[in-house]
Order: structure tokens, then sequence, then C-alpha cells
């Protein structure tokens, strides 16, 4: 049972690669864009701590292989930052952190692309895996000067976060989706813009297996993209 | 923005998994929900769990049971709820914390601190200065030295009871000649007392600090001795007085971290812990003593601003600490709980009430010694049989220190 199973969907693959045009074909393309990125945090009780998206950049090289003209994998090495920032509010505004957060993502996407011969719709989606390279982060923290602890000093800061292995979880994972146009430039280069989303599904930090937490992010990034056929 | 809806969604129905509830608004009569709340407020509001070795995950895992049990048992004594708390909170190393709990079945409130267990059980353990012997004390054995006329110009303060004393020690105990200005505090109070009324017939409450800034002025000084054993530390503006009329400017001389958010290990960058100079508040206030020596003597029960004190002396290049290691809580409370959602929270005419640092302190290369406490430079062991005679030991030696046998 199992096996006529996965011989059908071989079969059903097969019937819908090869319904369009036999285009098989690799492409090779770079990637650059501004990405804001929000952090989702379940703050619980402590309602006066605010996270506020920040911007960013996303850079990288993706190669695609075409199975059809409208069905292609494409696989990436994306250089992408999730920062945010958080904030206080009424008596305690002048405290903040912001963080810059470099990743350096594996996207593996299933493309989907629609329209005319120059220019055509498409959409991506699939899963990726990335791993937490640096991160840096700033802001303004209260200090004690004795003499004066009645009254608030400020202390700011804008330095290296190192990682703890009792803190911090590097690895990263989640889904990316993506819609965008292409232009077929010349029948070997092709320009394109896009809208990606990537949802983290694991937390940037260790869980309590205890407490109900969350500490995701979600990077929407606005590309262009040059790509070149092989 | 469909995917981030769903794992927010999903997020939230994540079955066994502990919501935390504002732990200072909360209200129950389970053993089981006093638990999960106490066990909450501390996983949020904690500084120091990435220098703590306790598994909390697995303390909750072990503990949350053992309440349930409680829950179905007909009555629960204090002892047995003090020996269950005891269990869960004995290794935290923050020695601020204390957690005063009612005991839902007696209505009696029962006390859990971990740190004056750990303390009890170092080598070479005693009790308190004040409290080692009813009628001997810092006070007595200062008197003492007074008796045999190796102190001058002594004054002391008052104010419900002793808190400082100053003067000038003039002889070693073998009788050599010295001046050693000695300050002793039996509590960082200063600040609370400048305004204060004098009770009738006794000396003013700031006296023996106004003597101590008008003796410092004195540059035929030898050293100095600042005495803060079983000192249980009050409030840091203190040091301005006792340390700040040797500064000319700001010192920074260690770092405190804050929480930042609600997350176990959401901790600020450490920042600036500073003393501003006694001149900043009176004009003139300025007495260069870096080259004598400036003692700082600590036991096992100098605590908090005590220890922040030996930190500081440390720090300086004429400070000598001496003693026995301190009691290891050198955290900062900030009593406004929402300052950094960190730190005491609970009621005292609640249901609990839990004690604790919100800001963790580090020396200026990032070293906490919560939990541990501040080795002194010297040490000295507290001497009881010279304690009941009136011989201080301790403070003969720090004597001896600057002045030579």
């Amino acid at each position: 049972m199992k096996h006529n199973i996965i011989l059908s969907m071989f079969v059903a693959a097969g019937l819908l690669l090869s319904s369009g045009e036999a285009v098989a074909q690799w492409r090779l393309s770079a990637i650059a864009g501004a990405d804001i990125n929000s952090h989702l945090v379940n703050s619980q009780f402590a309602y006066d701590y605010h996270y506020v998206p920040e911007w960013g950049y996303t850079f990288g090289v993706e190669v695609e292989y075409a199975f059809s003209d409208w069905f292609s994998l494409k696989a990436g090495l994306d250089a992408i930052s999730k920062n945010f920032k958080m904030t206080r509010s009424g008596f305690y505004k002048n405290i903040y952190e912001a963080q810059k957060n470099t990743y350096l993502q594996l996207p593996v996407m299933a493309s989907f692309s629609f329209g005319g011969q120059r220019l055509r719709g498409f959409l991506n989606v699939g899963p990726y895996a990335g791993v937490q390279l640096s991160r840096f982060k700033k802001g303004i923290t209260p200090g004690v000067v004795a003499g004066y602890s009645g009254v608030m000093q400020y202390s700011d800061y804008n330095i290296r976060n190192d990682f703890s292995a009792k803190a911090d979880n590097r690895f990263d994972a989640g889904i990316v989706a993506g819609v965008g146009i292409g232009f077929q430039v010349s029948e070997l280069i092709g320009l394109a813009l896009e809208v990606r989303d990537s949802q983290s599904l694991v937390s940037t930090k260790k869980t309590s297996r205890v407490v109900s937490t969350l500490d995701l992010n979600n990077t929407c990034a606005f590309l262009v993209s040059i790509s070149f056929s092989l | 923005m469909i995917v981030t809806a769903a794992v927010l969604l999903l997020s939230s129905c994540t079955k066994d998994k502990l919501y935390l509830s504002n732990p200072n608004n909360c209200r129950y009569d389970t053993y089981t929900v006093q638990f999960q709340t106490i066990w909450g407020g501390i996983n949020s509001c904690y500084a120091f769990w990435d220098i703590d070795g306790t598994n909390w995950d697995a303390v909750y895992s072990k503990y949350l049971p053992i309440f349930e049990g409680l829950d179905k048992q007909e009555t629960v004594t204090d002892e047995q709820l003090l020996a269950v708390y005891d269990g869960m909170l004995g290794t935290l190393v923050d020695h601020h914390f204390n957690l005063s709990v009612v005991n839902i079945a007696t209505k009696k409130i029962i006390d859990i601190s971990p740190g004056i267990k750990q303390v009890a059980r170092r080598d070479g353990y005693h009790e308190n200065l004040q409290a080692v012997y009813g009628d001997v004390n810092p006070a007595s054995c200062i008197l003492k030295l007074s008796e045999d006329g190796r102190l001058s110009n002594y004054k002391n303060s008052y104010l419900n009871r002793n808190f400082a004393h100053s003067g000038i020690i003039t002889k070693t105990e073998g009788g050599k000649d010295t001046r050693i200005l000695l300050l002793r505090l039996d509590s960082f109070d200063i600040m609370e007392r400048l305004d204060a009324e004098t009770p009738e017939g006794e000396p003013k409450p700031m006296e023996a600090i106004e003597n101590y800034l008008t003796l410092l002025a004195d540059n035929s000084l030898k050293g100095i001795i600042i005495d803060i054993r079983s000192n249980g530390g009050g409030t840091v503006d203190d040091l301005q007085y006792v340390f700040g009329p040797m500064l000319k400017e700001r010192y920074e001389f260690a770092q405190i971290r804050h929480k930042i958010g609600i997350g176990r290990y959401d901790y600020s960058a450490w920042s600036p812990y500073s003393v501003a100079p006694l001149s900043e508040s009176r004009s003139g206030c300025y007495y260069d003593r870096s080259g004598i020596p400036l003692v700082v003597m600590i036991d096992m029960h100098s605590v908090s601003c005590s220890e922040v004190s030996a930190m500081l002396a440390r720090s300086l290049p004429n400070g000598v600490i001496l003693g026995e290691r301190t009691f290891g809580g050198q955290g900062i409370l900030d009593f406004d709980f929402e300052s950094g959602f960190s730190g005491t929270f609970g009621s005292q005419s609640g249901n609990h009430y839990c004690y604790m640092a919100s800001c963790a302190v580090s020396d200026l290369n990032g070293k906490c010694y919560e939990g541990v406490g501040i080795t002194p430079d010297k040490e000295v062991a507290f001497n009881i049989r010279d304690w009941a005679n009136r011989r201080d030991t301790q403070m003969e030696a720090a004597i001896d220190l600057i002045a030579g046998k």
C-alpha cells in the first residue's frame, strides 16, 4: 500500500512537470535588498516592554533549476539582518535596547511562475535553516551614582553581544514565502523584484520547558535580483 | 502574515505550559498556585540566572507534585511547608533573597532565607558581632580602646541604637604611637539620619559622621580604618559620605546590570556603578588621602552596601580589605517593580513577599561575587575568646597593618 502511494506520487509529479514546456535549466541569481524584522515576544505581565521592528539588509546568491516553464526549485545562501528594538514608555521612556542580528540563511523553495515570456509573476515557498552569525546591541540602561541614587542616571552602550551557550539559540529554522515579478532582459539575463517573508519557528533563546515563551523573528525583505542562465 | 498568525495561535495554545501572571497581583487559596506564582515570579524577576547553577525547570518538575500533594492533605504544618520551600529555594545564589509566605492552612507566616543557611555552613561561622554576646559588641570594644587610653576625639551617633563611631586610634596594642582615623558603621543609614531629630540626652545622629569628616582633614594621619563588619547594608548614597571625601571626581569602581525583559536571561549590558565626591554636595570637602593605607574591615555578616564598599576599597590603589569573606549579597534592590519587572515582588500584607535583588553587581572585570562573597586581601579570623574580653583581634590586626607592631 505504502509503495503504491509513493509510486503514484512520482507518476503525478512526472505528469505535472511534463505538462509544460521542457525547459530544464540552471540559473544563478544574486539578490540584495532591505528587510524589516519584527521580534515576536510574549511579554506576559511585563506590559511596558515594547518590541519595535527595525530595518536591516539581505543579500545572497541563489541557484534555480527549472523543471518546466512554471515550476522550479530554488536554493539560496543569504545573509539576512533580523534587527529589532526594545523600548519603554512613560517614566522609563529613555531606556531601550536595539539589537542588530545577522543570520546566514539557507532557503529551499518551490517556485511557481505565471505570465508571459518576458514579464512573469512568481511565488516562492519553502523551508529554511540558518545560523546566527553575529549580533550587536546598543541602548541606554540606568546606571548608579552613589550620592544621587534617587535621580535616574543613564548609561549608553554599543557592544558586540557575545553568545551564551546557556541562554542563546543560534540555530534558526522556519518557513519562507515570497511573491514577485520577473523581467527577462535577454535570453541570458533576468531581473526580478520580490517581497519575501521569513517566519522563524525556533526561539532565539533557550526555552523553558515550563513557561510559555515566544522569541521569534518575522522578517520581511524587499529584494532585487539579477539572474543568469547557465 | 498568515504564517505568523498561525505561529502565534499555536504558541498560545501550548498545552501544559505555564502562563506567567503578575506575581504582585495573584490571589490564590491553594499551595499549588502559591508555588506556581512564586516559581514564576522568580523565573522572570531574578537577577542572576546566568550566574546561578540552579536548574529552575527541574525545580518546577520536582516540586509541583509535592505542592499538589499538600493541597490534598487535611492540614499542612508550618514546619512541613518550611522544609518544602527550603528544599525548593536552597541553592539560589541571591543572598538578599528572603521569602515570607503565608501557610494557607495555619495562616502563619514562614520565612525562607537560603543565604543565611548557606553562610551558616561555612567553616569558622560565628554570629553577627552585635549578637555574639549580649553586652560585648563593636561599640563596647571601641570603648575599651578609649578606656585603655588608645582612642582620642571619640564621638558616636545614636538613633534608637548606636550606628556610627569615629575617633583617632593613637597607639597600637604594643604601645607604639600612631594616628589612625577610625570610622565604625553598624549600618549604612547616614542619609536617613541627615535630618533626623536628636533624642533627648543622646548624641546627634550625624555626630560621628561629622567628626569623621573633621578628622579626615588631619594631614598627620597614618592610615584610615573603616569598620563595616556585621554591617547589614543600607542606602548606597552613604558611600558618598564614607569614601566621597577622599575622591576628587566621580569614581567608577563596579558595574551593575538590569533586567530588560521577562525572559530568564533578558539582561542589559553592564553599566557603571560610581560614587560621587562629597565635594559635589559640600563645597571644599575633599582630602587627598591616597598616600596612606585605607583598611576596610569586613566579616561574614557584611552584606550589600558593605560588600560594595569592599569592592570600592579594593579598586583604590591604597585600599586593603581585612577580615573574613563577606556574606555574598551585593545586588541592588529597587522596590519599584515596574522599573524592570525584576527583583522584589508580592506584598508584606499578602500571601507572599519575595524580597530579592533587582540588579546584579560585578567588579570592573565583570566578576560577580553574588552568593560567594568577597574574599579579603588579608584574612583575619574572628576570635570569640578575645571578643568575650572586649579584645577585638581583627581590629588589632588592622591597626598593626597600618602602624606596624
